[in-house]
């Protein structure tokens, strides 16, 4: 059965208002330090330091006092998707990836995994996931309204450059605005159409087309009421002088705490050993650790 | 904000209309006028309530009286200052405040607060003013507690307040309302009602515009239109006593004038028109009543 | 007779183990017969819209029962698309579902849906085009957009009677409307009932059209049906209405004003002309007395 209400309470990335030090940054500094992490993730080619990122991810998520369960729930829509693209990766890919020359590990005709195929998927796997966990960390900690003035005080030196910083965080500030409203609507016209007997993939496989075409009584309706508001919020906004972002002052401010800087200084600091520090060095200790261990182990028990 | 000096005495009330006519898509194939020569003096302080039947012309006139319509014949002015000249909007703005009628699509901001920040943010004021106006405005409308809440968690009625604190958070001389209460529940239409009413107490100058007849006997003074043209303008009394030219203009008085009015008719005594419960009740009283029925 | 629906103990609660959990309704109970038109009544937030949704299956009952038409809604083989041809649900300001770009085919989307061949489907669109006073050869072809706010209503109140559902629910039917176009819907609804023998169910805020058009009325109030009975019965408790956030109709509170003065006259009236008789009985209204004067 088609549950029509989740819509409504379908908020991006949801946030919950813990008030932890996480909460408390500043969020403009927030989203430096997501750019770093991003970059930190996006860069990083050893095990060891994939496991450090997720390790410090989930610690972060610990002190934002966000229930770390509730954070990777968000993850569980992803994972099929995850899991399949790994398995063709690691079916087909031949090529050379990392330090070590590769080595076969099992084939079977035309399939063959390699040291190398495992390396990248494990690595892969590793980089979603941990994008997925720090764009999930802004959003639960970060409200809506902080995003938006965070990006646009971010922006504003662009100004000069003729960059429309104001106009740019208006329109986002508007399109978060109405997104429940939207989605509200959706689920009100989703009901009404379903009332006159239409279907929305309720009684199961329908065909591509005709599923499409069944689309148009919810998207007319649906576009049309966007344009209808747009327009009752443009005289709005004009009956209350808005006249773009010259001269006007603003109520949110935001200002930069030491504890701010600090928090940004840590985290220049551990993405540049990340990314500068030798820690393919430490993989291969770890590796000839383990394996003389399991070789032992082995050893021991055949005798 | 100055004041435009009058150049006649005439202007000198709040609001003057002088022979404003409004066509709708003058160049197109089917022009609409929607005024038709409409002469107007609001003053300073009045409670003036616009009626008429749809297409009457009522949400038209209301767009002119903060510029976002000019008249195609005619001139506006706002304490003084012409509509037309374009050094005036700014100003304009500030004097009139302007609410309409869906909530939902007059709110901007994802909280509350930040939303009622959003006419003096438009008017440059520095952070204290801001947030004292802010403030000043929730607590007029008794929506304080509500400052950090999102838009989408408020009732119909709550978001209307919500609006209208916007609106007074500019401390603008006049409040013009475009059928603000015509999607509300009776509870969210008397708190808007009840809120407007302090206003008006404060000094601020009320024009709503309402298709509901029992929402006229809100204000002092009941301006009818019809096709365009002012049809009846005067108190709610001398008003509502004309009820059959009222049934002409698609219009018709609230249940309790009706009874009264049919009371009076076969009681010439009795008085009319009435326009609450509790005056009516009061003048019942004082008729004599039927033997043979307690007292 | 049985009756045509039958609401018992309905409970609901809006995402259930999610820490955004609401309860809607908390044991609701009702019944409606054939012919009939029932209103429900109650401030925002009292559960009425989640209530009107069981009745064509948009929502199906979590816990209590309801039966429509003879079927049970909790059956999981429920032929709701069935269902939704029977019960007719028109939602507030309908005119917002409209997407064709012609007035003939929106009102045929319904009749088109369940595979009506195209005679029929013509026919039906001219039936219920009649009964909204819209004209078929006039209206048919017109731009639907290009409607006033009333005529495009009519439209999507068109578009449901066109299916023909014995069972029609109206969510605030005259919601923005001004007097005029207000009291002609709610003619055209009673005549629906009258005409075609529809069974009416009428949830709405104004207290006038209430009193004038329904037989029975349920007030509700958080997510339970607490007062039931004819509109006279209801009406003349106005003390207890007001402390539910809800008014009479003024001629109601009139009466009622009359009562707590000491004056015996009836409270159970709905319209002014009853009011007028009775006050005609109740005082003398002959008499001119020498301190009123004329």
């Amino acid at each position: 059965m088609t549950e029509y209400s989740a819509f409504r309470h379908l908020t991006i990335g949801q946030y919950l208002p813990y008030g932890s030090v996480v909460h408390r940054l500043d969020p403009r500094f927030k989203i430096l330090m997501l750019c770093l992490l991003m970059a930190a993730v996006a860069f990083a080619t050893s095990y060891t330091a994939s496991l450090i990122l997720l390790i410090a991810l989930l610690s972060i998520i610990h002190m934002s006092r966000v229930p770390v369960g509730y954070a990777l729930q968000g993850l569980r829509p992803a994972l099929p998707w995850i899991a399949i693209f790994a398995a063709l990766q690691l079916i087909f890919y031949k090529g050379q990836y990392g330090p070590e020359p590769c080595s076969v590990v099992w084939s079977w005709g035309f399939i063959s995994v390699t040291t190398c195929s495992l390396r990248l998927i494990a690595l892969m796997v590793f980089r979603l996931l941990e994008f997925m966990l720090l764009i999930s960390l802004l959003t639960l900690t970060t409200s809506t309204t902080e995003l938006t003035h965070g990006l646009e005080r971010l922006l504003s030196p662009l100004k000069r450059l003729r960059f429309p910083a104001h106009e740019l965080a208006m329109v986002f500030t508007i399109a978060l605005r109405f997104a429940p409203t939207l989605a509200g609507e959706l689920e009100r016209i989703m009901k009404a159409q379903a009332s006159r007997g239409a279907d929305f993939g309720e009684q199961g496989r329908l065909g591509f087309i005709r599923r499409t075409r069944n689309l148009l009584p919810l998207l007319v309706p649906l576009f049309l009421s966007a344009l209808r508001r747009a327009e009752d919020l443009t005289l709005a906004m004009e009956a209350r002088g808005y006249t773009g972002g010259r001269g006007r002052t603003s109520f949110i401010q935001l200002k930069a705490l030491p504890s701010d800087y600090l928090a940004l200084a840590l985290v220049c600091v551990f993405c540049a050993i990340i990314l500068v520090g030798n820690l393919e060095s430490i993989d291969r200790q770890v590796f000839t650790a383990v394996s003389d261990c399991v070789r032992n182990v082995f050893g021991f028990v055949r005798r | 904000m100055s004041d435009a000096l009058p150049s006649s005495g005439e202007r000198t009330s709040m609001i003057t209309l002088e022979s404003v006519y409004h066509t709708y898509d003058a160049q197109k194939p089917h022009p609409v006028m929607a005024l038709r020569g409409i002469d107007l003096h609001i003053e300073q302080g009045e409670y003036v309530v616009l009626i008429g039947r749809n297409g009457s012309g009522k949400s038209t006139l209301a767009k002119h009286l903060n510029a976002l319509l000019l008249p195609s014949q005619g001139e506006v002015f706002i304490k003084g200052m012409n509509t037309k000249d374009p050094q005036h909007l700014t100003a304009i703005r500030h004097t009139v405040g302007m609410v309409f009628q869906v909530p939902d699509n007059q709110i901007i901001a994802t909280v509350v607060e930040e939303d009622v920040a959003f006419g003096p943010e438009n008017m440059g004021l520095p952070l204290e003013e801001l947030r004292a106006r802010v403030d000043e405005a929730l607590t007029v409308v008794d929506m304080l507690d509500h400052r950090t809440r999102p838009p989408h968690m408020l009732s119909a009625g709550q978001k209307q307040r919500v609006v209208i604190a916007g609106a007074i958070a500019m401390r603008p001389a006049c409040l013009v309302l475009d059928e603000a209460t015509a999607m509300l529940d009776p509870r969210g239409r008397r708190d808007v009602l009840d809120t407007v009413q302090q206003l008006h107490a404060q000094g601020v100058t009320i024009i709503a515009i309402t298709h509901f007849m029992h929402e006229a006997v809100e204000g002092s003074r009941v301006i009818v239109l019809d096709q365009g043209t002012i049809a009846m303008d005067g108190t709610p009394r001398e008003v509502f006593s004309q009820t059959d030219r009222l049934r002409q203009l698609g219009l018709d008085v609230p249940p309790v004038t009706q009874l009264a009015e049919r009371i009076h008719r076969r009681q010439p005594a009795f008085p009319t028109p009435l326009l609450s419960v509790e005056e009516c009740v009061e003048e019942l009283c004082r008729l004599p009543q039927s033997t043979g029925v307690g007292g | 007779m049985t009756p045509v629906l039958q609401v018992e103990e309905l409970h609901h609660t809006y995402l259930r183990g999610t820490p955004f959990e609401t309860v809607s309704l908390r044991g609701v109970n009702m019944e409606v017969h054939q012919g009939e038109i029932v209103s429900i009544i109650g401030p925002t937030g009292s559960g009425k819209s989640t209530l009107i949704q069981h009745l064509n299956g948009l929502i199906r009952p979590q816990e209590g029962n309801v039966f429509v038409l003879g079927q049970d809604l909790r059956d999981p083989d429920l032929d709701v698309k069935g269902l939704r041809r029977q019960v007719g649900m028109i939602f507030q300001t309908p005119e917002q579902q409209l997407f064709e770009q012609y007035v003939g085919d929106d009102i045929a989307f319904g009749p088109r849906n369940y595979g009506l061949d195209r005679t029929e489907v013509r026919q039906r669109v001219k039936k219920a085009m009649g009964m909204v006073g819209l004209g078929f050869e006039e209206f048919k072809d017109r731009l639907t957009f290009s409607l006033s706010g009333g005529e495009m209503r009519k439209v999507a109140i068109a578009g449901v009677l066109a299916l023909e559902p014995r069972i029609l629910v109206f969510d605030e039917p005259t919601c923005g409307l001004d007097p005029e176009t207000s009291s002609e819907f709610l003619t055209k609804i009673k005549e629906l009932r009258d005409e075609e023998e529809a069974t009416i169910i009428l949830v709405s805020h104004d207290m006038e059209s209430v009193a004038q058009l329904a037989d029975r009325i349920y007030v509700l109030l958080q997510g339970q049906s607490i007062l039931e009975g004819t509109s006279r019965q209801l009406f003349s408790q106005a003390g207890l209405l007001r402390s539910y956030g809800l008014d009479a109709p003024q001629v109601g509170q009139v009466m009622h004003g009359l009562r707590h003065r000491g004056i015996k006259v009836r409270v159970d009236l709905l319209s002014v002309s009853e009011a007028e008789e009775e006050i005609g009985r109740c005082f003398d209204l002959s008499q001119r007395q020498a301190e009123t004067g004329a």
